[in-house]
């Protein structure tokens, strides 16, 4: 997996820590998360509501400082908004005014004309999530799953070195959710980016990814970090496998040890 | 014969199984649509024929209430030159509601995008909000004289801050997500205005424009029954004087027609906008 002479480690936090002063005093967002992630690692993140997951992912993006601790990409310090991340949130934020091929140019368009280049990378993305046809349709014309892989497509169009996915799917119904991982893992399969993919589906996290972190609450700290072995590409048959279910079952209880108050 | 022939066609059974059905769903879309237009035109011919039974049955005289038939009569009669007086008022207000789309938004934005001005600004725009600018009206003729520019500034005073608030949530309720991925591509501050906040406000702007077309007239009125020099205010005015009710009145549907068909064209505009940046 290593490709070149670039760190193996493409994200690296060590002691990261995150504290909010918020007018009631402070809150604790992330307690301390250590963690490696290879180069072409997907890695889900994996834990329950408001244990900091969300906190984590902003601080890989530079998006919000860390208040102590070391964060790197690709050996380098992360300080400041990271360019070389695509992100995808759990809702689409589309802008309703642009065209669907507009929507997924705008990683471009915001910093600098759109070339020939991008436009035919953004086809090649289009045509990948299957909405090539819809290149000149508004988002109110789409499905959420549509309007989601525009922000899949939107996320990759400046062939960014990191992947972001914060609960991505989590705003769409189950069988369009499923349809999302399967494509979600097809995509993946044909660019093998380095991935965090935040999630509290245990299903989801063990079909698409290659590791798993699990996040505790209070103190929210990675409590857990397993490997998944099954071989790629994946198909939906994995989780007929006997491994698949006691994956499933292992990760449930890791997790709903670190929420004693919801028994 | 023509009779006949009409009776045997309606009841003809291959085409009358087709017809009345699709005619009867034509029938409901039209009682659909009709409906919000037709309700509220007739309460209103229903409230006008009871003003004009009052006025006939208890024979009010003209000086106190004039029926609705006399304010037709004497709008009909001095149409030609009411429609003289309605130009400045119309043109001022277009004027005030034009000064103040640009204040308002051009203020919006300032408040929205620096916390000095937020901080500095903002909260004495509200409290100017709070006094009541009729009662500024006499100040302005002292500053500006009587012209038309102190009725266009009395008016801009009175419309622009819906404007500036309407704006200003327009511009700060975009998603923080999209405005995460905007800072996270390395998009420029002013990038983000042009091509997120303020496209996303639009559908908020109009909402406030819509509040400050008819700000803007109600404006110009009261200016004009300061500044007492023409337009429909100054008119109502005269005619009160003169105990000329039924011109007052008359008067008064004019600026209603004027008002509406205003307000129309802001609508009209908010429209076209909402296709092209409504959700």
């Amino acid at each position: 997996m290593i490709t070149d002479e670039a760190p193996f480690q493409a994200i690296t936090a060590r002691g990261v820590r995150k504290v909010y002063s918020t007018p009631s005093g402070a809150v604790e967002a992330v307690a301390e998360a250590s963690f490696e992630i290879a180069r072409g690692d997907f890695v889900s993140i994996l834990g329950p509501s408001g244990c900091g997951k969300s906190t984590l992912m902003l601080m890989v993006a530079g998006l919000e400082p860390a208040t102590s601790g070391a964060l790197t990409l690709d050996g380098l310090p992360v300080a400041g908004p990271q360019i070389s991340a695509g992100m995808m949130f759990q809702d689409p934020t589309l802008m309703p005014w642009r065209s669907v091929l507009d929507n997924v140019l705008v990683p471009v368009s915001m910093r600098r004309p759109v070339e020939a280049d991008d436009l035919a990378r953004a086809e090649h993305l289009l045509r990948m999530v299957d909405l090539w046809q819809f290149r000149d349709k508004r988002p109110r014309e789409l499905s959420g799953g549509m309007r989601q892989r525009v922000a899949l497509a939107r996320a990759l169009v400046t062939d960014p070195r990191i992947l972001l996915m914060d609960e991505p799917f989590s705003a769409l119904d189950a069988i369009t959710r499923d349809e999302m991982g399967l494509a979600l893992a097809r995509i993946w399969d044909t660019t093998r980016k380095t991935a965090i993919f935040i999630t509290h589906s245990i299903r989801e996290a063990i079909f698409l990814s290659d590791r798993i972190l699990v996040m505790g609450r209070r103190p929210s700290t990675i409590i857990e970090d397993i490997r998944v072995p099954f071989p790629r590409p994946r198909t939906p048959a994995v989780e007929a496998e006997p491994e698949f279910n006691d994956l499933y079952l292992h990760l449930k209880a890791s997790i709903h040890r670190t929420t004693p108050a919801m028994h | 014969m023509t009779a006949t022939h009409m009776t045997t066609d309606s009841h003809d059974p291959p085409r009358a199984g087709k017809p009345p059905e699709a005619l009867s769903r034509v029938l409901a879309g039209v009682r659909a649509h009709a409906r919000p237009i037709v309700l509220p035109l007739v309460t209103a011919a229903l409230v006008i024929a009871a003003w004009e039974a009052l006025v006939r049955v208890r024979n009010i005289p003209d000086v106190l209430l004039p029926a609705p038939s006399a304010v037709a009569v004497r709008l009909w009669e001095t149409l030609p030159f009411l429609l003289q007086q309605a130009v400045p008022t119309t043109l001022e207000t277009i004027a005030g509601f034009a000064i103040s789309t640009v204040l308002g938004i051009a203020l919006a934005v300032l408040v929205s995008a620096s916390r000095l001005a937020r901080e500095a600004l903002y909260p004495n725009i509200v409290f100017f909000q709070l006094i009541p600018k009729i009662a500024l009206a006499p100040l302005f003729i002292v500053w500006l004289g009587i012209g038309s520019s102190s009725r266009i500034t009395f008016s801009v005073f009175i419309s622009f801050f819906p404007v500036v608030v309407a704006t200003l949530t327009g511009l700060t309720s975009v998603d923080r997500d999209l405005l995460r991925l905007c800072k996270a591509v390395g998009a420029r501050p002013w990038k983000v205005y042009t091509e997120v906040r303020f496209p996303a406000a639009v559908p908020h702007i109009f909402s406030g424009l819509k509040i400050a077309i008819t700000f803007a007239m109600i404006g110009v009125i009261v200016g004009e029954f300061i500044t007492a020099q023409a337009g429909l205010g100054y008119m109502i005015l005269f005619a009160a004087s003169q105990a000329e009710m039924a011109l007052i009145f008359a008067a008064i549907v004019l600026l209603c027609v004027i008002g509406l068909a205003l307000y129309a064209l802001v609508v009209l505009a908010e429209a076209l906008a909402l296709k092209r940046y409504g959700d």
